[in-house]
């Protein structure tokens, strides 16, 4: 069979050699490159990754076998045959036992070289043309029986097949070739599979994964499936199984849903957060959920009640970080009348309203150490007492807790009980944030385009390239929140039927913003009313002229700024503190010192 | 050598990609095997012995993964004498079974 051509690195000192070798090998129809010594040949090795090298076993830096072994330390998968002057079959032997794949006895012959390379490039095949027809199937797997056994298999149910070694290998290639599936080996020479998974959003691609696994290995299958994977494999598979797996793969990946449970997104990240959620609905283990600010963690908690068997019964959700101290446990587990000053009645707390549903505990990172005792207690009986009460409740709840911090790092630190942590982090649900979600930036603005028109009576009804072009370009530190944010505040200072570049705020403008990695605090412009007369077209609407502020405490700017944002929301909290860009509760605490001073 | 040596893959593919898997199979028992015969590292041991456990299951050469799988769990090469001897075992009935069904060995390999 005629193949095409492949990588051959030749690393040989004697110019004489090296010159013949190239000769040789670029005469077998394959691309050559020539390095002198063993510390070139490691470099080459891991930046051009050929698909085989010729070794000299005698370099003038360090010995062939050094090599070999460095390589090996490396987990470069990159088959070496190697080259001796010694014919004696011991030498050879030696540098199989090395990690060498053959080797070549100088002076070689062309046939000689043609049927060795022949037998180690079996394994490696080079890239079929792009004209291939059937759905496109990388396969990433560094067994070469393994990548032959699957190549095989699928080229015959008709998909069209490209294999590599390793995954950065795969990097290089998804963004080219664009498959739309992949078969990948979690444990690879370099950067594993489940690394490479993690990279995959950067690349802002759909592709679907399935993970090959060993068989007694499902713990990276596991990680895996989190991270987005479509599926796992467990090795050895048959072809009906390898069918079966890749056909529902590409099947998913024609309907990736773009809307679930209120979330808007088809990238592949959220597709995990939507499989995690309903595979873990049925269940009653609970859920903790972690994302950054504005990721979307009360929606997900909702989401996972909606889901639920529980759906129809209450859904509670409970600030931890928005209810002062000494009024959380009466909101938690209630009060009964002259508990403390103020009861004049008793009151129903959070759990018993949860009763037969879901209990979500927002900002679980806030609640006070004492407090996580109680609680402690509550998710390990399902029984509490009333603030004031001497009479024990029994309730039966699911819990579903968020926090934007580290959860382990807040343990370690001692702010968080390790034995309420464990309790609570029995199903873990990381929300991506918006720079990891691709296209969803896109999908996410638009519908907030439609939504605030429609709510300002706005005739907006899309962006044009440009502007989505920087909004993708973005980095998002306040995830789909400040998003929110900039498209709310484009459609109350703006009209027409396009948003334009020239209408988002100054920080997707500037330059670096792409950079823009670290949380930052947006700019908030103060609505004020649109233009009646839309703009000359050969005119962009210029920004609004910003006057210098006047100088004063930082705690009265901020004071003032509250006060505007909820004048201007006719005091709705969470809207006004969406245009700030903080968190609902740091409003409420704000209010509620102020009220104390 | 186990009766589904080689059977499941002529059942699902044609003759000469078994032919291929084969081939590319007794590449890496010889170069896997031989670095498991004299390896002192540990971690070498068991990496290596995972790769041909993989190549092993992959052709239906169930007692051959199955030495790898138990050497992968010996803690160094120094105490997994008698794994690494049924193992060597195995490496043998493997490369009969391929002789058997017409696979060439490399060419270093002692007949």
């Amino acid at each position: 069979m005629e193949r095409a051509a492949h990588r051959v690195l030749v690393v040989e000192d004697n110019p004489t050699q090296a010159e013949l070798a190239r000769l040789l090998v670029a005469g077998l129809g394959h691309e050559v490159r020539l390095v002198g010594t063993a510390q070139l040949a490691l470099e080459t090795a891991r930046s051009w990754q050929p698909a085989v090298i010729l070794l000299d076993v005698d370099l003038p830096d360090f010995d062939g076998l050094e090599l070999l072994r460095r390589l090996r330390a490396e987990a470069l998968a990159v088959p070496v045959i190697v080259v001796t002057a010694n014919a004696s079959m011991e030498a050879a032997k030696d540098a199989i036992r090395a990690g060498a794949v053959d080797y070549l006895a100088k002076p070689f012959r062309r046939d000689r070289l043609a049927e060795l390379l022949a037998r180690v490039l079996l394994a490696a095949p080079a890239p079929e043309p792009d004209t291939e027809e059937g759905p496109r199937v990388l396969v990433v797997e560094d067994n070469p029986t393994q990548a032959a056994l699957a190549m095989a298999l699928l080229r015959r149910s008709g998909h069209a097949v490209r294999h590599v070694a390793t995954a950065e290998a795969a990097l290089d290639l998804l963004a080219d070739w664009r498959p739309a599936a992949m078969l990948l080996d979690v444990v690879l020479p370099g950067m594993s599979g489940i690394d490479l998974l993690r990279r995959l959003p950067e690349l802002r691609l759909v592709v679907q994964v399935v993970v090959v696994t060993a068989q007694d290995s499902t713990e990276g299958a596991a990680e895996a499936i989190r991270l987005g994977a479509f599926d796992y494999l467990a090795k050895p598979y048959d072809a009906q199984r390898l069918t079966v797996t890749l056909r529902n793969a590409l099947r998913q990946a024609s309907v990736a849903r773009e809307r679930f449970h209120g979330f808007i997104g088809a990238s592949a990240p959220m597709q995990a957060v939507y499989a995690t959620i309903e595979s873990v609905a049925a269940s009653r283990a609970s859920v903790f959920i972690t994302g950054e600010s504005g990721t979307g963690k009360e929606l997900a908690a909702e989401a996972v009640h909606r889901a639920s068997p529980r759906g129809a019964a209450p859904f509670i959700a409970l600030n931890c970080g928005a209810i002062p101290r000494d009024l959380l446990e009466s909101e938690v587990f209630g009060h009964v009348k002259g508990a403390f000053t103020g009861a004049t009645g008793d009151r129903m707390g959070a759990a018993r309203l949860a009763d037969g549903g879901t209990l979500f505990l927002d900002e679980i990172g806030e609640m006070p150490l004492d407090m996580q005792v109680k609680l402690l207690r509550f998710v390990q009986t399902g029984t509490f007492q009333p603030v004031g009460s001497g009479r024990t409740e029994k309730v039966e709840v699911r819990f579903v807790c968020a926090t934007n911090r580290d959860p382990m790092a807040e343990v370690e630190a001692g702010r968080f009980r390790e034995d309420l942590f464990y309790r609570l982090y029995v199903v873990p649900l990381q929300l991506p944030p918006l720079r990891e979600r691709g296209e969803d930036v896109v999908l996410i603005a638009r519908q907030f385009l439609a939504q605030f028109a429609r709510e300002e009576r706005r005739r907006f009804r899309g962006f044009d390239l440009e502007t989505e072009r920087r909004l993708l370009a973005y980095a998002w530190p306040g995830n789909v929140r400040q998003l929110q944010n900039v498209v709310r505040n484009i459609v109350v200072l703006h009209d027409a039927e396009r948003v334009t570049a020239a209408m988002l705020p100054p920080l997707l403008i500037a330059p670096g913003a792409v950079e823009a990695l670290r949380p930052v605090v947006m700019p908030v412009v103060m609505p004020s009313p649109a233009p009646t007369v839309p703009p000359p077209a050969a005119s962009p609407p210029m920004p609004p002229p910003v006057a210098e502020p006047e100088i004063m405490p930082l705690a009265e700017m901020e004071r003032r700024l509250i006060l505007a944002a909820l004048r201007h929301t006719q005091d709705d909290v969470p809207r006004a503190a969406a245009l700030l860009e903080v968190n609902p509760s740091t409003i409420y605490r704000r209010l509620q010192q102020w009220k104390r001073t | 050598m186990t009766q589904g040596f080689a059977r499941q893959l002529a059942e699902d593919l044609p003759p000469e990609d078994v032919q291929h898997i084969l081939t590319v199979f007794a590449g890496d028992l010889e170069r896997l095997s031989a670095i498991l015969s004299v390896t002192t590292e540990a971690e070498i041991m068991r990496r290596t012995a995972h790769a041909l456990a993989g190549a092993a299951g992959a052709v239906g050469a169930a007692g051959l993964e199955v030495a790898c799988r138990a050497l992968m769990k010996a803690p160094d090469p120094a105490s997994a004498g008698a794994l690494r001897a049924a193992l060597a075992t195995e490496v043998v009935v493997a490369r009969a079974a391929c002789q058997g069904l017409g696979i060439s060995l490399p060419s270093w390999v002692d007949g």
